[in-house]
C-alpha cells in the first residue's frame, strides 16, 4: 500500500514538473513513458491517471495557499465560458485523469514484452 | 497478445479525441488543453495577477534608463531622460496592464475582428473596411515625415509595446487569447491611427440624413424639417459672449404634410448605414460628456479649477489607462490616455489643465454619384468628365486563416463609395482626410498657457471635434470647438443628399479657427459644455450641425450651479459631477400634472393615474437610488414619445425616427397642435391634456404589472436602473453587471440606456501655484480579470468620490510608501 502511494506520488510529481515544463501535452506523454516502464505492474494505467489528476489539483491549489487569487479567479473563469463553478475544477481533474490514463494504457501495449520465464526442468 | 492490442486500442480511441479538442477546439470551444493548462493556461492570470515588488526588462531603443513608479492606485509614473525614451515606456506599461485591449481595439479600427472570432465579426469589420477607415490609416501613416516628432512618437511607443510582447511567453498572454485560441500580435505604427479612427467613428459618425430623410417621407419637407430642426430649440450655448440669448426659442411646429415621394427613395439609400447592431432611431446622445471650469474669481482658493467627465460606453477594462511622463525640464504630464495612443488624451501638466466633451459637429455628408456601369462601376462623372474610381479588393479571413468573404471596396475622390438599393454613395467625412492628432498630443503636453494649448489643438486637431476646455496656473479659463468644420456650398447643409456629378456640390474647405466657438476669460467667470448647441444660431459662422446631436439638459443644469456659487470649492466640483438632479424633469413634470388634474385628461381619471399624479408631485426631480418617481417619469416620457409620433410610423408600424425631447417640450407647448391627434383613433381627435394624461396612466399600469405595487418599493431607481460594465469580450464572468449609482437621463450623472455608458472618467484640477487633481475611472488600472487591481476603482465610482492624484515631480517626490512597485527599464544590451 505505502509502496503505491510512493508510486503514485512520484509520479504526479512527474506530471507536475511535465506540466510546468511543458505544458499540458506532458501529461499524455508521462502517461505512454509511465505506462511503457512500469507496464508489468499492476494498474499502471490507473495509478497514471490518479497521478496526472492530483498534479493538477495541486498545481491549481499551491498558487492558492501562497495567496494568489486562484480560487476566486476560477469563479470568474467559470462565468466568463458559462460554465458552472464545479464544471470547471471536475474538468481540471478529469481532463489530466482520462489523458494521462489513456497515455499510459498505450504505453503498456508499448512495452517490451518480458522474457518469457524459463521452463522447469 | 489480444489483450496487449485491446488496451492500445482503448488507449488510442480515448486519447485521440482527447488530443484533438485539446489542441484544436471543437465547435466554439477554444483548444482546451491550452484554455485548462493550471500553469500556462487560463489560470496563468491568477499567477501573474499580482505585479512584482521590483522587476527590469530591456526595451531597444531606449537612449538611457527608465524608471516606472506604480503607486498604489496602479498609476505609473514614468521618469525618463529623454523625451522619446517616456513614451516607448508608456508603450511597455500599457502593454503590461492592457495587451489584450489594445490588440482588440486596433483590429477593430483595422476591420480585421473576423481573424479573431470569425464570421461573427464580419458585419462589424465590413462596415469599418467599406467606411474607409483602414484605407485613411495608411494615407495618414504614408503622409507622416519621417523625420518629425509624430513618426518618432508612433515608433517610440510600438517598441515600447513590442518590447513587452516579445518577451512574454505564451503561459504570460492575457487569459483572453487563450479564450479565443489567438496569440499576441506584434504592434504596428499604424495600430495607434487605427485607434484615432475608431475613437473617431465613435463620436463623429453622425449620418443625421436618415432621420429628416425619412420623416420627410412620411409628414413631407416642413414638419419634418420642424421636427429635426438644425437648431435646437433650447439654448445654451458654451461661448456666452454675444447678445444675449433666449433659452427657449420654441417654434410653432407645422401640421403634418403630404408624403415627401423623391426622399422615401433617397431615405432608402441610407438603409444600412448604421454601425452593426444600433437600432433605427437609437439613441447616440448617451456619448456626451461635461466640462467646466471656474475662473480664480469665482473659486473659493483663488485659483482657477476645471472639472471633465466623458461620457462613454462603459468596459473592463476601461477604455482609460492613467499614467504621469515626465521628463526634467521637457515634459510633465498627468492623465489618462486610451490604450495604444502615444500620448496623454486628457489631463494636466503644471500649468494647463484640459478636458473634452464631444462637440457633435456634423462632418460627413453624402453625395449620389453617377457611375457608369451600375453593376460594375469603373467610373464616376464629374463636370462632364469620367474619372477612374480607385478599387480594393478586401479579404476578410477567419480564424484559421480561411476566407470568409471577399468584397470591393471603391472610392471616388471625395471618399468610399457605397452601393445601396440600386443607386452608388460617395461619402466625404473629416475623419478619412489627412490630420495630425498624434502632434496635437504631444504639443498639448508642453503647452504652458490656455491660450498655447487652444492654439496648438486648432493647429493639429481635426476630428472627431471636441469641445475643448482649458484653464492655466495664471487663471485663464478658455473654450474653443475645435475640429475640422466643413463649408459646404452656399444655401446648403449637411442634411442634404448632394449631387456627385457637379464638383460645385463640394466642400469648400473648412472654417477659419477665429470663427470656431470660443471663449476666453468670459465676464460671467465660468466656462461649461455638455453636447449643447455650442453656438446660438445668430452667431454661427456656418451650419456646424444639427439639433439631434446636441443636448441641452445637462448644460442648463450646470450652468445654474455654477452661475449660483460665487465662491466654488473642488468639492462643488465633485458634487456636482454626481449630481441626480434633473432639469429635464423640472420641464416635463408640471405637465404631466396638470394634464392629469385637466378636464381632458380626466377621461383617464383612474385610480392609477390619481396615484401616479401622487408620486410625481412628491418626486424631488432626483435620481437617487431609493425614490421611485424617477422610474414613473421615464416611463411615462417614454409612451408619451411612443403615443405622440405616430405620424413618423411607416405602413410596417415601425417609427422611423423620433424627435428630441426638446422638440417635444416646444410641442407640449401648442396644446392644440394637429400631432396631438392619434391617427391609430379615427373618430376621435385628441388633444394634448389626453395624450399626456394617457401616457402618465399607461406608464403607471406598465410598471405596476412589470414592478408590482410601488408602495413595495419595487419601483425605486436602484431596483430599475442598473449600470453594467460589461468586458471587451462581453463575458459576463469578467465583467461587472447589476450595479446601482444614482443619475439618469440628462442629469449631470448621467446613467442613460441600458446603463452600458456613462461618465467613464471624472477628473477634477485646481491649478494653484502647485497642481492638485483628483480622479476616478469605473474599472481599474490592470486589464487581467484575476488582479485585485481590475475593477478596484468601481465602488469609489459608484459612489460619486474621487481619489487625489499623486503627481511627483522627480523619483525622491513619491512617497516610499506609495509605491508599490518599481519597474526598471534598460536600453537593450549589445550582443
Amino acid at each position: 500500500m505505502s509502496r503505491t502511494l510512493l508510486r503514485v506520488g512520484l509520479l504526479a510529481l512527474a506530471f507536475a514538473l511535465g506540466t510546468y515544463a511543458f505544458g499540458w501535452m506532458a501529461v499524455p506523454v508521462v502517461g505512454l513513458v509511465w505506462g511503457a516502464l512500469a507496464g508489468h505492474s499492476r494498474r499502471p494505467a490507473l495509478h497514471a491517471g490518479v497521478a496526472a489528476a492530483a498534479a493538477w489539483a495541486a498545481l491549481l491549489l499551491v498558487p492558492a495557499l501562497t495567496g494568489l487569487p486562484t480560487l476566486t479567479f476560477a469563479t470568474r473563469l467559470a462565468a466568463a465560458i458559462q460554465v458552472p463553478g464545479w464544471a470547471l475544477w471536475l474538468a481540471e481533474l478529469v481532463f489530466p485523469l482520462l489523458t494521462g490514463w489513456a497515455g499510459a494504457l498505450l504505453g503498456t501495449a508499448l512495452a517490451p514484452r518480458r522474457p518469457a520465464a524459463p521452463a522447469a526442468e | 497478445m489480444t489483450n496487449r492490442i485491446w488496451r492500445g486500442a482503448l488507449g488510442v480511441l480515448v486519447l485521440a479525441p482527447l488530443l484533438f479538442v485539446a489542441r484544436r477546439g471543437a465547435g466554439p470551444l477554444p483548444p482546451l488543453g491550452a484554455l485548462i493548462d493550471p500553469v500556462h493556461g487560463a489560470w496563468a492570470a491568477a499567477l501573474h495577477a499580482r505585479m512584482l515588488k521590483r522587476a527590469n526588462a530591456d526595451v531597444p531603443g531606449l537612449s538611457g534608463t527608465v524608471s516606472v513608479r506604480y503607486d498604489d492606485r496602479g498609476v505609473p509614473h514614468i521618469f525618463a531622460s529623454a523625451e522619446l525614451d517616456a513614451y516607448r515606456a508608456l508603450g511597455y506599461v500599457v502593454a503590461r496592464d492592457r495587451l489584450f485591449q489594445l490588440d482588440l481595439q486596433a483590429r477593430a479600427g483595422a476591420g480585421t475582428l473576423s481573424e479573431w472570432v470569425g464570421a461573427q465579426a464580419l458585419a462589424f469589420d465590413r462596415q469599418t473596411r467599406e467606411l474607409g477607415m483602414p484605407r485613411a490609416a495608411e494615407q495618414k501613416l504614408a503622409a507622416l515625415d519621417t523625420a518629425g516628432i509624430s513618426w518618432h512618437l508612433l515608433q517610440a511607443f510600438a517598441d515600447g509595446v513590442n518590447a513587452y510582447v516579445d518577451r512574454l511567453t505564451p503561459a504570460q498572454w492575457p487569459v483572453e487569447y487563450k479564450l479565443l485560441g489567438v496569440k499576441p500580435d506584434r504592434w504596428q505604427p499604424i495600430n495607434s491611427l487605427h485607434l484615432f479612427n475608431r475613437m473617431g467613428f465613435t463620436l463623429s459618425y453622425i449620418p443625421d440624413e436618415t432621420a429628416r430623410l425619412a420623416a420627410r417621407a412620411l409628414v413631407g419637407d416642413s414638419a419634418a424639417d420642424a421636427l429635426f430642426p438644425i437648431d435646437a430649440p433650447i439654448q445654451q450655448p458654451i461661448q456666452p459672449a454675444g447678445p444675449p440669448v433666449p433659452s427657449f426659442a420654441f417654434r410653432a411646429l407645422p401640421a403634418p404634410g403630404r408624403p415627401d415621394t423623391a426622399a422615401a427613395q433617397l431615405a432608402s439609400l441610407f438603409r444600412g448605414l448604421r454601425p452593426p447592431g444600433e437600432a433605427a432611431g437609437a439613441d447616440r446622445q448617451h456619448f456626451a460628456s461635461n466640462n467646466w471650469a471656474v475662473g480664480p474669481a469665482r473659486s473659493a482658493d483663488g485659483h482657477a479649477l476645471l472639472a471633465n467627465d466623458p461620457h462613454l460606453d462603459l468596459t473592463l477594462p476601461s477604455i482609460w489607462y492613467e499614467a504621469q511622463l515626465v521628463v526634467p525640464g521637457k515634459l510633465d504630464v498627468y492623465g489618462v490616455t486610451i490604450p495604444g495612443l502615444p500620448g496623454i488624451v486628457l489631463g494636466f501638466n503644471r500649468d494647463v489643465a484640459w478636458g473634452f466633451t464631444n462637440t457633435g459637429a456634423d462632418v460627413l455628408d453624402f453625395y449620389k454619384e453617377t457611375v457608369n456601369d451600375p453593376a460594375n462601376p469603373t467610373r464616376y462623372e464629374v463636370d462632364g468628365t469620367w474619372r477612374p474610381l480607385e478599387r480594393r479588393v478586401v479579404v476578410y479571413r477567419g480564424k484559421h486563416g480561411e476566407v470568409l468573404a471577399t468584397d470591393t471596396v471603391r472610392y471616388t475622390y471625395r471618399g468610399p463609395l457605397m452601393h445601396r438599393f440600386g443607386e452608388w454613395v460617395s461619402m466625404r467625412w473629416t475623419l478619412l482626410e489627412p490630420s495630425h492628432e498624434v502632434r496635437a498630443l504631444y504639443d498639448a503636453a508642453h503647452a504652458s498657457t490656455a491660450r498655447e494649448f487652444l492654439d496648438v489643438m486648432a493647429r493639429s486637431f481635426f476630428v472627431p471635434a471636441q469641445n475643448m476646455l482649458v484653464a492655466d496656473r495664471h487663471g485663464t479659463i478658455a473654450i474653443r470647438s475645435t475640429g475640422h468644420f466643413p463649408l459646404r456650398p452656399p444655401g446648403t447643409n449637411g442634411l442634404e443628399i448632394f449631387d456627385g456629378s457637379r464638383s460645385s456640390n463640394d466642400w469648400r474647405g473648412y472654417w477659419p479657427v477665429d470663427h470656431y466657438p470660443q471663449s476666453v476669460d468670459p465676464a460671467q467667470g465660468f466656462l461649461a459644455s455638455a453636447n449643447q448647441q455650442p453656438e446660438a444660431p445668430h452667431a454661427q459662422y456656418a451650419y456646424l450641425g444639427d439639433e439631434r446631436a446636441y443636448d441641452p439638459w445637462r448644460a442648463l443644469d450646470i450652468n445654474q450651479l455654477l452661475r449660483g456659487n460665487a465662491k466654488v470649492t473642488v468639492d462643488d466640483m465633485r458634487g456636482y459631477q454626481v449630481s441626480p438632479l434633473s432639469v429635464r424633469a423640472r420641464q416635463f413634470l408640471p405637465f404631466f400634472v396638470a394634464a392629469a388634474e385637466s378636464p381632458t385628461g380626466g377621461a383617464y381619471a383612474t385610480p392609477a393615474l390619481q396615484s401616479a399624479v401622487r408620486i410625481l408631485s412628491r418626486w424631488n426631480e432626483n435620481y437617487t437610488r431609493d425614490n421611485g418617481g424617477a422610474a414613473l417619469f421615464e416611463q411615462a416620457m417614454q409612451d408619451l414619445r411612443d403615443f405622440t409620433w405616430d405620424e413618423l410610423d411607416d405602413a410596417q408600424g415601425h417609427r422611423v425616427a423620433t424627435p428630441s425631447d426638446e422638440v417635444m417640450l416646444e410641442l407640449l407647448n401648442q396644446p392644440q397642435s394637429t400631432w396631438w391627434d392619434d391617427r391609430r383613433t379615427p373618430n376621435v381627435v385628441e388633444t394634448r391634456d389626453k395624450v399626456v394624461a394617457h401616457a402618465l396612466a399607461a406608464a403607471y399600469d406598465t410598471l405596476a404589472a412589470r414592478y408590482g405595487d410601488p408602495a413595495a418599493n419595487g419601483w425605486t431607481w436602484d431596483q430599475i436602473a442598473k449600470v453594467n460594465i460589461r468586458h471587451l469580450l462581453r463575458l459576463p464572468g469578467f465583467s461587472a453587471l447589476g450595479l446601482v449609482t444614482d443619475g439618469g437621463r440628462g442629469t449631470l450623472n448621467p446613467a442613460p440606456g441600458g446603463g452600458g455608458a456613462g461618465p467613464s472618467w471624472r477628473l477634477v484640477v485646481d491649478l494653484g501655484p502647485h497642481v492638485k487633481a483628483w480622479d476616478t475611472y469605473p474599472g481599474g488600472q490592470s486589464g487581467n480579470p484575476a488582479s485585485p487591481e481590475y475593477e478596484d476603482r468601481i465602488p469609489q465610482w459608484l459612489a460619486g468620490k474621487l481619489s487625489p492624484a499623486l503627481v511627483p515631480g522627480d523619483t525622491a517626490a513619491l512617497p516610499a510608501n506609495r509605491v508599490r512597485a518599481t519597474l526598471t527599464l534598460a536600453p537593450e544590451a549589445r550582443r
